[in-house]
């Protein structure tokens, strides 16, 4: 017998093998992470910022109208289960000329937990940096500390409309470990990076649900920005160009730095 | 689906489901890190199949890992779900071949179980290993030889039934 005939029934023979190979079966992997996500443990952070990237990167790739049929697949095998914007939703970037057209921002009258910058740093067990750009921004107006469950927790900071004192100019979100917000369905997501990392821009109305807190749950209407850094989620909420959210965003480091 | 390509290349190289499914949750996480940098115009598959053949040959360098994949593996019965007959098939002839081709090098393994247990086609390996397609091609003829070298050495009985 030849070499190559040999070696074209050893070929066949391990296809068959590949065919009839028994492998166990293939795990739950978005029950393997919510098993996983129980204590605040160290891994369970690793998944939680992974997870928190993981949203922001799907909904970016939506955006991408070659990807979308391949991430509805790959959206049925990932850990999270989000909702994807409408097949028919455009994908053109976002028309900065519009700004004016996003409405209202999220409403901030059903917050409880007031407290100051200074208190909130000493509330939570995460860093708190808030932007620095533009330079005249100054310190926030409120502040409030949000307690999902012991150990989880975020923090909400606005600056108030000057010309509108009871309407939120900026919302900024520090989402601690141990907290998970779903978002969607949501109708334009664009990629964007933040200090070099993945970040999702997300405009037009959308629900914001904060899981385990079920009176938590608000529909937003302003666009916003996401993303994560040194374990930490962040999200900025203003009626501004995306341009603009990220240089906010990337001001961040400048006061962490601090 | 991409999931149980991704966990049973990580099982190939790593004989322990646990460990397995580790890999294929870090293999996703990555992946998710990494995908403002994913070529759209690709294939999504290859480019999962890679990182989980990385995650899972490291994880096979280290020691601790393995011994705790022996251990456990020792300790399991692997939770299968399939007929009867199938199992015992696969344990007539597939677990040998398995267990022929983990004495492969690492880089012959994962052609072995790229081109052959998960029935890959040759571009979609290449893509998968970064290789040119007639580097995949002369390399799984490589395997193919060492494999057969192997089998007449360790299991003269199975070299026989191949020959069949």
């Amino acid at each position: 017998m030849s070499e190559l005939r040999d070696l074209e029934i050893l070929e066949n023979r391990l296809l068959n093998a590949g065919r009839t190979f028994i492998y166990p079966r293939t795990p739950d992997l978005p029950g393997a992470f919510q098993r996983r996500s129980l204590p605040a443990s160290p891994s369970w952070r690793r998944w939680a910022i992974g997870v928190a990237i993981l949203l922001a990167a799907i909904a970016a790739l939506f955006a991408v109208p070659e990807v979308r049929a391949r991430l509805l697949e790959f959206l049925q095998i990932g850990a999270i289960r989000i909702e994807p914007p409408a097949i028919e939703t455009p994908t053109q970037p976002p028309d900065e000329n519009k700004d004016r057209e996003y409405g209202t921002l999220i409403p901030i009258s059903h917050l409880s937990g007031e407290t100051t910058l200074e208190d909130a740093r000493t509330e939570v067990d995460f860093p708190i940096s808030v932007p620095t750009y533009p330079s005249d921004l100054g310190a926030p107006d409120h502040v409030y500390v949000q307690q999902v469950e012991p150990g989880a927790s975020f923090v909400v900071i606005t600056w108030m409309n000057v010309e509108d004192p009871e309407a939120v100019a900026l919302a900024f979100y520090v989402i601690g470990p141990g907290v998970s917000i779903t978002k969607g369905p949501v109708d334009q997501l664009q990629a964007e990076e933040v200090d070099g990392e993945p970040a999702a821009y997300i405009r037009g109305t959308h629900f914001l649900q904060v899981d385990r807190l079920p009176d938590y749950g608000v529909l937003v209407q302003a666009p916003a920005l996401i993303w994560e850094s040194k374990g930490i989620t962040y999200r900025i909420e203003a009626d501004l160009p995306v341009d603009v959210l990220i240089r906010i965003a990337e001001s961040l480091n400048n006061n962490y730095r601090e | 689906m991409h999931q149980d390509a991704v966990f049973r290349l990580a099982y190939l190289h790593l004989a322990d489901p646990a460990e397995a499914e580790d890999a294929a949750q870090d293999c996703f996480i990555r992946a998710f890190r990494s995908l403002a940098r994913f070529d759209a115009s690709k294939p999504l598959r290859p480019w999962l199949l890679r990182i989980v053949t990385n995650l899972a040959l490291n994880r096979k360098r280290s020691l601790g890992r393995y011994w705790a994949a022996l251990n456990r593996a020792a300790q399991e019965q692997p939770a299968v779900d399939a007929s009867p007959e199938i199992v015992q098939e696969g344990k007539a002839e597939s677990r040998k071949l398995w267990a022929m081709v983990k004495m492969l090098p690492a880089k012959m393994q994962t052609i072995m179980y790229l081109r052959y247990f998960l029935d890959l086609p040759v571009d979609e390996t290449a893509l998968a290993l970064d290789l040119p397609e007639g580097t995949v091609k002369s390399q799984t003829y490589r395997a193919l030889k060492k494999l057969r070298q192997i089998i007449s050495e360790e299991d003269p009985h199975l070299y026989g039934s191949v020959h069949e």
